[in-house]
């Protein structure tokens, strides 16, 4: 996994409260999940529709807020972290607060990678070793 | 992160994040049991929800993510599963006293990038994006 400067930031720089402190060191926690861990389930990674977006999310659930990161695939097991969204300012999924969210990960790989396209599969496996089979992706407007 | 002396105060960050970790992998290693088993054996959500008297809907919440578990959920969910933890308790990794985010892939044995790729030649760590900006 990979994270864009704003990302390793907004973990790891030093916060004033520590509500703040807990939550972001649970987010890290969260995120190596992607790195270390040895199954992937489709409530932790999941695919924003539409397809053609490849804009992906890992959800951090627990504590409240719950936090969005979103990204790309590279290639398979290589996920590129743009940035991350308090899903409670998201509001619902593909209104305004979506689409500008999904916009912005795909601004920010352009700006990363910008003669190469993100990885289009939906099939997890062709993009994570170990996912457990499930619904990573609703091709449909709800969420 | 983790401060290597024997007395030094840990961090609050450390704290929670450690919190977080033993959660996940706690969960990492039910949910593995119960999609190996419910592929060797067909076994269902539902079957789990009739062994504990519970409505499936419960056992679905339960195995998506390790928000509200405790103690007493991974031990009912894993009975219902014929089988029990074995906790093993060891010292800390000296890997794990560098910052999460620039462990080596070496010790992230699955989620590997594809070797052939530009991508994986320059991914031997969990490592932060140049923006040039």
């Amino acid at each position: 996994m990979y994270v864009t400067p704003e990302l390793y930031r907004a973990l790891y720089d030093p916060k004033p409260t520590e509500w703040e402190i807990d939550r972001f060191a649970r987010l890290a926690a969260d995120l190596a999940v992607f790195v270390r861990a040895m199954n992937i389930v489709p409530q932790y990674l999941h695919r924003l529709a539409p397809r053609r977006d490849r804009v992906w999310e890992i959800r951090s659930l627990e504590p409240e807020p719950q936090i969005r990161i979103l990204g790309l695939f590279a290639a398979k097991n290589v996920f590129i972290a743009t940035h991350y969204e308090l899903r409670e300012n998201l509001g619902v999924f593909d209104r305004p607060g979506w689409r500008i969210a999904k916009r912005r990960a795909a601004a920010e790989w352009r700006k990363l990678f910008p003669p190469y396209d993100a990885r289009p599969e939906t099939d997890i496996h062709q993009l994570v070793t170990g996912a457990i089979d499930g619904t990573y992706f609703r091709d449909r407007r709800a969420h | 992160m983790v401060p290597t002396s024997e007395t030094a105060v840990l961090t609050s960050f450390d704290i929670a994040y450690f919190r977080q970790q033993l959660r996940n992998r706690v969960f990492e290693a039910v949910i593995a049991y119960f999609a190996d088993r419910a592929a060797a054996f067909g076994l269902t959500k539902a079957a789990i929800a009739a062994k504990l008297g519970k409505e499936p809907s419960q056992i679905t919440r339960w195995l998506a993510g390790p928000g509200n578990w405790t103690l007493d959920t991974i031990s009912d969910l894993l009975l219902a599963m014929d089988a029990e933890l074995e906790p093993v308790v060891m010292p800390l990794n000296e890997e794990y006293r560098a910052t999460p985010l620039t462990r080596t892939n070496a010790d992230m044995p699955l989620r590997r990038a594809d070797a052939s790729t530009t991508a994986a030649k320059s991914s031997e760590k969990f490592q932060i994006l140049a923006t040039g900006t």
